[in-house]
Parts: structure tokens; sequence; C-alpha cells
């Protein structure tokens, strides 16, 4: 019996609950009334999509029976995990302290992160950095971002 | 007349500028390794909104596309390192020139093939362009979904090595594009009572997490690696060596052009493909690896035409053949401008400026590409510890000021995880963003057809039955030519 490759049934898995999701969203969408002169009723063309999803999710379910069950090598996510959490931290941070002071942290953990290797350097990096966005962003092209629930001054 | 009145129209001070900061621009992003065209533009698009000026921006978005095409040779042929993808067969000779002392040649040659390539490509545009805008003009919602259908044979190239990936993918592109609400009846889909979720996704988050955000993720691990220290040489390659990069040149462009019109061939199709061609007609294919002018000039011209290419189809019909001219449609439509036939006829001062920006871009590329080669060299050792923080710093920016929301970072974040998750995996990214930009256009236009005259109205009109008949053949050819090389490899 050819080996069962995991990855490739949790892909398929994944394929699946999302044409499963969209078939459920389809299936609301099609007790509306349709429009006049609305040939393609609501959910339709949702329903379409989903039902090709959920085939590709269960073919390629049935395939990854049949292919080699090795999985890719050399992968650490840790430091991936690592980044997206920095990210993570300062997206959520922008609407609490603000975009510039924000900025600031997360310019100082991404220069370490990187392989900045002096905390002097990578302060001093994060500042020079910040000023240049709030500049270039901020004032010159004037983008809007959400005001601080935490603020200093 | 048109063509001459646009070039003139480019030499204002403020569009001279908007073409020279595209082209250095695309350059550096060419030269610096992991970060593509696509990506940039996905992010410097929201930046480009704010400078109110359509014909500026959507010129410095095209000069960025192509002049990413120029710059990619640079880090190819010193450190054997792509800048881009289609500039990955410039490697196989260009390195080993390098290697040989003859880096300045091999740079030269890029640099002369890819404005070849360049100009004849500006003037097929346009010859070629309004002619088939005024085609374009008899078209109708069924044309334009045959068209579109045919557009997403694309997903077969965009694949890569599993047909049932690209295809999943490319779905799933197009139902998240369905988020938001429905184009005719305005009822909120997949909303689930979040406002939030009720406006929809945006392209440029969605884009600049897959891109941009994924890219770095990856590249955080990868690591990159110092450029290559040695001597230029000379530059300009002298007697039969000139002759054969020119002729290579020209056989590159006239392999990029026409394969660039095509929904997914994509710059490094063509590149790999022209190159391919040169090895075959060579009368030493043996040699093709350790040096040959022509397996620099043929690439690099080819992917330069093919870029060039993809005008044509964007400013005719409004369809993209790939990631990065679907960026430029979606610049062109937020600033109000319909692409496709009445482009030509309702915004023609617009048009050809475009057109005429590109044949001065290519001569500011040219020149930046000749002289200052030896700085873009240098600008390739910045160590990727600084640039790193930068571009995740404009990727979060540009993707809130899209539409000013905390949620579109969200968005991106997630978008940028997927992203890094699908390259590990093996899942092809860009068939997700072809599917996500076509999906709505193919929704409405299957939608307008059907109440036009339902489902046979595909098959009674002659030019979208011909499309749709044309796409079942070119899915048939594509399984049975991936199953004949699975075959073959097998045995």
């Amino acid at each position: 019996m050819p080996p069962v490759s995991r990855k490739g049934i949790v892909e398929g898995a994944l394929f699946f609950a999302v044409g499963m999701a969209g078939m459920a969203e389809a299936l609301r969408l099609s007790r509306l009334p349709a429009g006049l002169q609305q040939t393609l009723a609501p959910g339709y063309y949702i329903a379409g999509l989903s039902a090709l999803l959920l085939v590709i999710g269960l073919v390629h379910m049935a395939l990854a029976g049949g292919s080699s069950a090795a999985q890719p090598g050399g992968v650490r996510p840790g430091r991936m995990l690592a980044m997206v959490a920095v990210l993570v931290a300062y997206v959520a941070a922008i609407p609490i302290v603000g975009y510039t002071a924000a900025s600031l942290a997360f310019f100082i953990a991404a220069f370490r992160f990187f392989g900045v290797a002096a905390w002097s350097r990578s302060i001093l990096l994060g500042l020079v950095y910040t000023a240049a966005f709030h500049v270039v962003f901020v004032v010159y092209c004037e983008v809007i971002f959400p005001r601080p629930m935490v603020t200093l001054f | 007349m048109d063509v001459l009145n646009g070039i003139v129209g480019v030499f204002s001070p403020v569009l001279l500028l908007y073409c020279l900061a595209g082209c250095v621009l695309g350059t550096l992003i060419g030269v610096l390794p992991g970060l593509g065209p696509a990506a940039t533009m996905a992010i410097l698009l929201p930046i480009t909104m704010t400078l109110d000026n359509a014909t500026g921006s959507i010129i410095m978005l095209a000069g960025l596309y192509y002049g990413a095409s120029y710059g990619g040779s640079t880090t190819s042929i010193l450190t054997n390192i792509p800048g881009e993808v289609s500039s990955v067969p410039t490697c196989f000779d260009g390195f080993p020139m390098t290697k040989a002392g003859r880096g300045g040649e091999a740079l030269w040659v890029a640099a002369v093939s890819s404005f070849i390539a360049g100009i004849i490509g500006c003037a097929i545009l346009a010859f070629v362009g309004p002619g088939l805008a005024r085609f374009a003009l008899q078209f109708g919602p069924p044309e334009y979904f045959a068209l579109l259908f045919f557009s997403l044979t694309a997903l077969i190239s965009l694949s890569g090595e599993s047909l049932l990936k690209g295809l999943g993918v490319g779905v799933l592109g197009m139902l998240l594009a369905t988020m938001g609400s429905d184009p005719v009846s305005g009822e909120a889909r997949f909303a689930y009572g979040q406002l939030a979720l009720a406006r929809g996704l945006d392209l440029i988050p969605v884009t600049v997490g897959l891109f941009g955000i994924a890219e770095i993720l990856v590249s955080s691990e990868a690591g990159i690696a110092r450029i290559y220290e040695g001597k230029l040489g000379r530059m300009m390659p002298r007697g039969q060596e000139l002759a054969k990069s020119l002729k290579a040149a020209l056989r590159g462009t006239f392999i990029g052009f026409p394969l660039g019109m095509l929904p997914g061939m994509t710059p490094p199709v063509a590149s790999f493909m022209a190159y391919d061609v040169e090895r075959r007609i060579s009368r030493h294919p043996e040699k093709f690896g350790s040096g040959v002018i022509e397996g620099v000039a043929a690439p690099e011209a080819a992917n330069n035409a093919n870029a060039q290419a993809g005008f044509v189809p964007l400013m005719a019909f409004g369809i993209p053949t790939g990631p990065a001219p679907a960026l430029i449609l979606a610049a062109l439509m937020i600033y109000g401008l319909q692409p496709g036939p009445m482009l030509f006829i309702n915004n023609k001062e617009f048009v050809w400026t475009v057109i005429g920006s590109m044949f001065v871009g290519n001569v500011i590329l040219l020149i930046l590409n000749l002289p200052l080669v030896g700085l873009w060299a240098r600008l390739s050792t910045v160590p990727y510890k600084y640039l790193a923080p930068v571009i995740l710093g404009v990727c979060v920016v540009a993707a809130y000021s899209a539409r000013n929301a905390v949620f579109d970072i969200w968005v991106a974040l997630l978008a940028g995880v997927a992203g890094y998750a699908m390259r590990r995996c093996g899942w092809p990214v860009a068939p997700l963003i072809l599917g996500f930009i076509l999906g709505p256009m193919i929704e409405l236009a299957l939608s307008q057809s059907l109440n036009m005259g339902g489902p046979a109205i595909f098959f009674t009109r002659p030019f979208s039955a011909g499309l749709l008949l044309l796409a079942a053949i070119v899915v048939a050819l594509s399984i049975a030519v991936a199953r004949i090389t699975k075959r073959r490899r097998t045995a």
C-alpha cells in the first residue's frame, strides 16, 4: 500500500473546509429573493466556486494517498513565528500607543531580529527610521493613522 | 503622430520626474534580491495614490515594472543571485562571464539587449494597441466573459509543478474576492455581521501580504550573500561577439513579445524559453553555461519585451496577463480610468503619454544601466538586516493607507503568513492574485451575459464561442503535455 502524505491530506482538508464554508454562505444567499432581471441568483456563483473547491480538496486528498510521504526538510519556522509575533505586536500597538511610538518599538525589535547586534545601534537606527517614516507618510503623504488610546503628552 | 505627441508630453518636468523615479526604483528593486516588481508595485500603489496625478502615477508604476527587468540582470551576472525570477537564465552564462573577467561585457549586453527589446516593444505597442482597441469595441459581456475565462488558462502556466494546486489556489482567490457586497443585489457576503468583513477584502493588503511580507518571512530564514567583488573588465564586446549578441537580442525580443500578450506568459516564462531556443539553434550548445554571450542577450531581451507586451492586452482589452500588469490595472481603476477599448478614445492623451513615457523610460534605463552599473553593484551589497525592517514598515503603511483601516494590516499580515506557508509547501501564489483580480470581473460579465440571453448566448456569438473552444483546447493540451512530461520523467 502506497504511503499516505499527511501534508497532502491536511492541504486537501483545508480546501474542503473552505469549500464547505462557501457552500453554507451560498445556501444562505440562495434563500434570499432574487432581484428583478437577475438570472444569476445570489449565491449561485459562490456555490459554483465552492463546489469546485470541494472537488479539488477531495481529489488532492485522494492523490495524497498515492504520493510520497516525505515532508519538506530543512524548514525551521521558529524565526518566522518570532517575526510574525513582532509584527502582531506592532499592529496591535498602533491603535493603543499611536503609529509613531509603535513604529519606534517595531524598528528597534526588527533590527535586533534581523541581526543588528548592538542595542545602541538598533535604537539609533530605530530613531532615524521612525523619523524618516513619520516625515514621509504622516507629514508628506498625510496618511491619517488611528488616534492613540494612550498618550504621554 | 499620437505617439510623438505622447513623447513630447512626457518632457514636462513633473512627468519626467515620475518616469525617472519609476525607472530608478525599478532598477533598484531589480538589483536587490528578494523583492520583485509585483511586490514593490503592491507596496507603492497606495503611496502613488497620494500623488494626485493619474498620468504620473501610472508612468511611475510602468517604469518600475519594466525597470525591474533591466536591473534584475545585475545581481544575476555579478553574484549568481537573480534579482528577479526572470533573470534566472541570465545567471547561467552571465556569472561564468564574470568569473572569467568579462562581467562588464555581460552587463553591457544585458542593458543593450533590454533597450533594443524595450524600444521595439514600445513601437509595436503604439502600432498594434489602437487597432486592437477598436476591435475590442465590438465586444459585449459574453465576449468579455469568454476573454476573461480564456485569461484564466493562465492559471495553468502559473501553477508550477501541479495543475491541481494552481487551479485550487486560483479558485480560492476568486472565492476570496466575493467577500463584501454582491455586485447586483448588494447583499453582504461572508460578512458574519462584521462591518469590516462586509466591506470585503481589498487587493492591496492581500498583494502586500502575499508578496511583500511573505518574501521577507522567507528571506529572513534564507540569508542573502554578498556581491562578487571582482573586476568588471571592458564594457562593450567586440567583433563577432557583438554581432552574435545583437542577433540573439532580436531573437529574444521576437520570442518575448508575442508571449507577453498571452495570459500567464510572464517574463520568467519568456526568458527561459528564449534561453532554450538559443541553446537549441547554437552550433555549440555544449558551451552554454560556461559564459556564452547569447545566453545573456536572449533572455534579457525576452523578459523586457515580454514586460512591454503586457501593456497591449492591458490597455486594449483591460485584461492583465500577470500579477504586475494586474496591479497597473488596479491603479487605473482606482483613478477612475476604465481600462479597455474606451481608454484609447476617452483618455487619448493619457494613453499616448504613458506609451511615450515608455520610449523615454527605456532611454533613461539605458543611461542608468551603462555608466552607473558600478553604483548598482555597490547598492546590492546593502546588508539585508538594514533593508528588511524598512520593507516591512512600508508594507504596514501600504496595507493601512489603502482604506485607512487597521483591519487591512491584519489582512496583510494573515496573507503574509499564508504566502509564506504556500511557498514552503510548494503552492503557487500568483494564481491566487490572478483569481482575486479576475473573479469580480468574471462574475459581473457572467451575470450580464446570462441576463442578455441565458447560457446559450456564449455559444451563439462566434467570438465568445471561439474563445471558449480555444480555452478548452489549451486546457486539454496542457494536461496532455503535463502527463507526457511526467511519464518521461518517471521512465
